[in-house]
């Protein structure tokens, strides 16, 4: 309550009243102080007057002169006798006194008592001269004190000088005046005034107060209501202001004050309100992240898991771990992240040792650890699963943060069983195949008769030998049959063949020198020639039609008819390198060929059409030139004791200038005109490109071509084809033809 | 290029590793074990790397990455710890001598190179 601005307003206005009256106050107090003394005073001395008139002064005189002598002075009764009569008459409480000057001392400042209305006088010595008395014993005049206080009380004494006949002054008259009742009521007149003065000052400062609180106190009050009203959180409070003094300029201020609060206030809640939205989103985001994250792990068919340097795997991993590796979900996390992701390992234990201890020194170390280190970690490995034998895949990413440090170490697995099996088997069957291919080359390279014979004679010698090793045991025996065997793979180019026979040849070879030879190991290689020579039987057979050479359908074909058995597989090529095959065009002047010469004249026709198809236009194509449809010219015709077979396309034609770098490049000497450049495309080993085709992946390329028609007898050209593209000639001796007529016919492939 | 130091007692493999680090332009200098490494350390005041193996006599490699630390030269060079197996406590110690990484044996070459030319970068860079 003492607090409050008004009540202090109020003690303060009454405060400065009550000092202003009580100023007031002492000033008419000390006035009627001085009054009361003037009047007391001068009664006093009025008293003393009386007496000092009722002594006769010459008597004072001759008593005073007689101070110290012997006995006492008849007129010193007399003298008391008045003393006591105006004592008893003013009714004074204190005896009337007389003094003189210590006469009988030069100079002295002492007085003498004299005369009192005490019947008994007492004597004072070494009582000084009081201004007054000196006053009046020198000056002859009256006088008083002021009013002073002794132990009984307040005092006032007036003085009158005693005079002689003649004047002189003979004394003087002290009479001392009791004030106290007088100065008490003064006093008390004094507090009274007070006390009503305060009750005024009290009284008028509270109704001063009130008119002041109305023009400044009230608007601070209401200004102090309004800044509680805001603090406890009312933005739209504001101050009344009324007239144009401080406290409206203050109030005015005020508002404008309350005004941009509220302002800030509300932008701040705006953006805290957008902050909450923002902060929610990103929630949100972070969240619904977090869920994508989680699905990718349930769903994707991928080990995914993280650990830091303790080796263990995290809380959060995918999915798929636990069901690759048949474990429950909440089994994972804590694991040894490599005892986890290798059960089973064909990883060597130095391997496993040296992942263990790259993985100690790289993850919670400085990224370099990584950048020397990480080669060491495993990126395949074979693991058992139960009894499971899988194939995995392992990618080891390191998490890096801000100070350099792998913090942690991401392991992405895949299960690579199936696609390793798949790759097994391929590169089996491709091994078949390529071997199947090897076969039939080489059968179809030879005359049959001579193959079907060799087949038959060496079953029987194998026979021969299984009997011996089973029986007998008779190295030379055995060895004549295997060498025998082995010569004639030779003799019909059986590489295969001749190897295994070699190799099944060689333990019998020792066994005649008498060296000791492993019987089991030995078997096995017979069992390995039986198996490859049934292998060539069956392709010999099966695959090709086999036979004696009168069986061989193939045998009188015609250009045509070799030229239709490439189609599909043409058709094939130009197709999966993007081109269009429109077709071939077959001018045929022979009806048929000599038997023995079929099947290699029908080779150099596959190779021929390949070699066209190929530099004419599928390795234009994908070097990026735009190429036509494949369209094909075969022509077969006899010209004096030749026969000359053309194989002519209408693609792209030849870079004279390039061949003749490649050349040179080589090394390779040549007629430096067309013809002669074009000859240098027959040397070995030469290529005007970069990629190799898939026929012409099988190693036959324009120089084996060449080496098939010698080998018939015949020679090889490449020239320009009109209007454009090239034309590969042939030319045979006459004789291996057997008849002639002229057909023509266009080839072309189906629609697929 | 840098020139960089090599101890180990092994004197193939400071062939091998010379030779690998050569491939990279780098000069090399050797030292044939912890005491030697040490004592061809002071002698250099221009060496930008130190490569040292862990198990050597006399003096370990880490007993001479902690000395050869306290040469003021060697303040700011990287140094590199080769080993066949560590353990947390070897990290911890290493670490606190100054040691930048480990380098698990056998040493990959061109990893190593590559390696070797991000810390000289960095080096660079600061």
């Amino acid at each position: 309550m003492f607090g409050s601005l008004k009540t202090k307003l109020m003690l303060l206005v009454s405060a400065l009243l009550f000092l202003a009256i009580c100023v007031v106050g002492a000033f008419i107090y000390f006035d009627n102080l001085k009054r009361i003394e003037t009047s007391l005073g001068e009664r006093a001395v009025g008293i003393a007057r009386t007496a000092a008139t009722a002594i006769n002064g010459d008597d004072h005189h001759a008593i005073s002169m007689n101070i110290g002598g012997a006995g006492e002075m008849a007129e010193l009764e007399t003298m008391r006798k008045k003393l006591r009569e105006i004592k008893a008459t003013n009714n004074l409480q204190t005896d009337v006194y007389t003094y003189v000057k210590a006469w009988w001392v030069e100079n002295s400042t002492d007085i003498v008592f004299v005369a009192s209305s005490n019947t008994n006088p007492f004597e004072i010595k070494g009582q000084k001269m009081e201004a007054y008395m000196n006053k009046a014993l020198t000056e002859s005049q009256s006088g008083f004190t002021a009013i002073f206080t002794t132990i009984n009380g307040e005092w006032i004494t007036g003085y009158a000088p005693i005079k002689t006949k003649d004047g002189e002054v003979s004394g003087v008259v002290e009479v001392a005046l009791e004030t106290s009742r007088e100065v008490a009521a003064a006093k008390k007149a004094f507090f009274v005034s007070v006390a009503i003065a305060a009750g005024i000052a009290l009284l008028t400062g509270t109704i001063l107060t009130f008119f002041v609180s109305v023009g400044i106190a009230r608007p601070i009050v209401s200004l102090t209501d309004t800044t509680k009203s805001m603090a406890d959180g009312n933005l739209k409070a504001r101050a009344t202001v009324n007239g144009r003094d401080e406290v409206a300029k203050l109030g005015n201020y005020f508002n404008n004050m309350a005004e941009n609060l509220e302002r800030s206030y509300k932008e701040l809640e705006n953006y805290s309100k957008n902050l909450e939205k923002m902060v929610e989103e990103r929630t949100a985001e972070v969240v619904a992240g977090k869920k994508k994250i989680q699905k990718i792990l349930n769903h994707i068919e991928q080990g995914i898991l993280t650990f830091d340097q303790s080796l263990t795997i995290d809380t959060e991993f995918s999915a798929f771990l636990a069901r690759f590796y048949g474990v429950e979900p909440n089994a994972i996390a804590g694991k040894n992240v490599v005892d986890f992701i290798l059960p089973g390992t064909s990883l060597s234990a130095d391997e496993l040792n040296q992942a263990n201890e790259t993985l100690k020194s790289v993850v919670g170390e400085n990224s370099i650890a990584w950048d020397f280190n990480s080669e060491h970690l495993p990126s395949e490995a074979a693991i058992l699963i139960g009894n499971q034998r899988k194939i995995i895949a392992l990618e080891w990413t390191p998490m890096v943060n801000d100070q350099d440090t792998t913090e942690r170490l991401m392991l992405a697995m895949r299960d690579l069983t199936t696609q390793r099996e798949l790759e097994a088997k391929m590169a089996a069957q491709k091994a078949a195949n390529e071997k199947l291919m090897t076969m039939i080359s080489e059968i179809v390279a030879q005359k049959r008769s001579s193959i079907g014979k060799y087949l038959d004679d060496a079953k029987s010698r194998v026979t021969a030998v299984e009997s011996e090793l089973a029986g007998s045991y008779n190295a030379a025996t055995m060895f004549r049959e295997l060498h025998t065997i082995k010569g004639g793979a030779r003799l019909i180019k059986a590489k295969s063949l001749m190897n295994v026979a070699h190799l099944a040849e060689e333990p019998c070879q020792d066994l005649l020198k008498g060296e000791n030879v492993n019987k089991n190991e030995f078997t096995a290689s017979i069992v390995d020639l039986k198996r490859e020579l049934d292998e060539y039987r069956h392709v010999f057979h099966n695959v090709l039609g086999g036979g004696g050479d009168s069986a061989a359908a193939s045998d009188n074909e015609s250009l045509t008819s070799m030229v239709g058995a490439q189609v599909a597989t043409l058709k094939k090529a130009i197709e999966h390198n993007g081109c269009f095959f429109s077709s071939i065009k077959c001018h045929d002047g022979v009806t048929s060929w000599k038997k023995d010469v079929v099947a290699d004249l029908g080779n150099i026709i596959m190779h021929g059409l390949n070699n066209s198809v190929d530099h004419g236009y599928l390795r234009p194509k994908s070097r990026g030139k735009p190429v036509t449809a494949v369209d094909l010219e075969v022509e077969a015709r006899l010209e004096g004791d030749q026969v000359t077979v053309e194989i002519r396309d209408l693609g792209d034609g030849f870079n004279l200038e390039k061949i003749k770098d490649l050349a040179k490049q080589k090394g390779l000497t040549f007629t430096d005109n067309e013809n002669g450049i074009l000859d240098v495309l027959f040397a070995d080993g030469l290529s005007t490109a970069e990629s190799v085709s898939e026929s012409s992946g099988r190693g036959v390329g324009l120089a084996a071509v060449k080496a098939m028609a010698a080998k018939l007898g015949g020679t090889v050209k490449l020239r320009r084809n009109q209007p454009r593209g090239a034309t590969l000639q042939l030319s045979f001796p006459v004789g291996m033809v057997a008849e002639t007529t002229t057909r023509d016919a266009t080839l072309r492939p189906l629609a697929s | 290029m840098a020139k960089i130091l090599i101890v180990d007692d092994s004197e193939m493999f400071r062939i091998e590793l010379r030779a690998a680090l050569e491939g990279g332009g780098h000069t090399i200098i050797e030292g044939k074990d912890g005491v030697d490494g040490l004592h061809v350390a002071k002698q250099h005041n221009d060496v930008d790397i130190v490569i040292t193996d862990f198990n050597m006599p006399e003096m370990n490699g880490l007993q001479m990455v902690t000395m050869i630390k306290e040469l003021p030269v060697y303040k700011s060079a990287p140094i590199f710890i080769l080993t066949t197996e560590t353990s947390p406590e070897l990290k911890q110690h290493a670490n606190k001598a100054g040691v930048m990484a480990w380098i698990i044996k056998p040493f990959v070459a061109d990893k190593l190179l590559m390696g070797i030319e991000k810390v000289l970068k960095m080096k660079k860079a600061s």
